[in-house]
């Protein structure tokens, strides 16, 4: 400590709070009091270290504070990954699901319900004679029209007949007569109590009601037909046709 | 480290200037800027450890020139804090023993900013060696010499934080520890020397 001048005396001059008197007093002997130009440049430094301390504190805890947050956010992705892919998967499946749904809805259309089905084939129809005969030959030969002009010249049908005639028209996409000779099968049955081609009817109408709009019908005959284990064509209709036809009664 | 806004450059200036919420200003710094300067460090030879190092020591730099109003926002905050980064990084690379040329190619390069700059940074090596002397200081030196000068809380409310009897007492050791501090420094042989050369302000 400088013997002439205190501490206390050296830091009001530096804040310039030191008296007049005294501090003319002191610039004089700074002038030529090496020790005393020692001890005020000892006691800037000393106070300027001490607030740029101040300031390093700050600036320290600013630094870690940024830097474990950026390693935060950094190591984010991993720590919430399950649920964010949970989420990323739950709406990937929901855009599915309503993609799908609509691609479904617009390409719902009657033809999209039997396309997929089995063809026409009949059951063997071994043993026929005579009008009945060409009347098998020309459906197996695909000539439908000529079906239905062979069926014109037979004075008595019998079940193979009208199924004949029936899967004719509906090759022919005349759903209305399809409708009427299959389901005259129906009435020959009943009438019989017999089951004569009860099942192909049941398949072959669902074609038939939905090429004439028939919905309801065409639904009928497919919730018959997936209720009944036994039935021919159990396997081949579906929850999806059954959603179809759901489809195709809001587009209707 | 939450922000309420983003303080404008100018704020942060004064936010400085006038130590109220510093913390703010400097997250700001770190949030806007830290990216920036440690790409710059990378991409010349440095890690990701230097860049911490050296931009915490720019920060330092930065504030004290602005403290001392020697940084007005003459040029950007962003564009200055990159000029004390490289200056510093270049000293730094020096240091390593790195290539003359390239220094010497930036010191044709220097304007009067960076003059201040390469100065300031030059009397930071001694601040940082009286910090240094600081951190030595007992707990209780250090609190109040912080409060007084860094906080520049009033004398009563540093009693009253460090439970002082009386002002007088307070005082008394506030420029007992000032005292020590002093003392240390001038009995550094290195320091004084520095010291000497400053005041014959060579």
């Amino acid at each position: 400590m400088n013997e002439n001048y205190s501490l206390e005396e050296l830091e009001a001059y530096l804040y310039g709070e030191l008296s007049e008197e005294r501090k003319s007093q002191l610039e004089e002997n700074i002038k030529t009091d090496l020790a005393l130009q020692e001890e005020l440049a000892a006691l800037q430094i000393s106070r300027a270290a001490v607030e740029l301390a101040g300031w390093k504190s700050v600036i320290a805890q600013s630094q870690k504070e940024f830097l474990e947050e950026r390693e935060e956010t950094l190591n984010k992705p991993i720590q919430i990954g399950i649920r964010v892919w949970l989420g990323r998967i739950a709406a990937s499946l929901t855009l599915l699901l309503v993609g799908t749904l609509a691609v479904l809805f617009f390409s719902t259309s009657p033809e999209s319900i039997t396309e997929s089905q089995i063809g026409y084939s009949l059951p063997v129809l071994r043993s026929s004679t005579g009008e009945l005969a060409a009347l098998e030959q020309a459906y197996l030969n695909g000539e439908y029209e000529q079906v239905l002009e062979l069926a014109k010249g037979i004075n008595s049908y019998e079940a193979k007949t009208y199924l004949l005639i029936g899967l004719a028209n509906l090759e022919l996409k005349n759903g209305q007569a399809a409708e009427e000779f299959l389901t005259r099968i129906e009435s020959e049955n009943q009438t019989s109590s017999s089951k004569d081609f009860a099942d192909q009817v049941d398949y072959y109408l669902v074609n038939a009601y939905l090429i004439q709009g028939k919905i309801t019908e065409a639904e009928e005959r497919i919730v018959k037909i997936t209720k009944d284990q036994n039935h021919t064509y159990h396997d081949n209709f579906g929850q999806l046709d059954l959603l179809k036809v759901q489809i195709l009664k809001i587009k209707n | 480290m939450k922000l309420n806004r983003n303080l404008t450059d100018q704020e942060i200036l004064e936010k400085i200037k006038s130590k109220s919420d510093p913390n703010q200003a400097i997250s700001q710094l770190y949030s806007q800027h830290y990216g920036m300067l440690e790409h710059y460090i990378i991409q010349n030879s440095g890690s990701a450890d230097d860049a911490a190092d050296l931009i915490q020591e720019a920060m330092l730099v930065f504030v004290k020139l602005v403290s001392e109003e020697k940084y007005r926002g003459e040029a950007s905050v962003k564009s200055f804090l990159y000029s004390i980064c490289k200056n510093l990084w270049i000293t730094e690379l020096r240091r390593r023993k790195s290539t003359e040329a390239r220094h010497e190619r930036y010191e044709g390069e220097k304007d009067q900013l960076e003059s201040d700059i390469s100065a300031q940074i030059s009397k930071n090596e001694n601040l940082k060696f009286v910090m240094d002397l600081f951190d030595k200081l007992g707990e209780k030196c250090k609190q109040l010499l912080m409060l007084f000068y860094f906080e520049e809380l009033p004398m009563k409310e540093i009693g009253e934080k460090l439970e002082f009897s009386s002002e007088q007492v307070l005082r008394n050791k506030k420029y007992k520890c000032l005292q020590s501090l002093t003392d240390q420094v001038k009995s550094s042989p290195a320091l004084s020397k520095n010291l000497q050369k400053a005041l014959r302000h060579e």
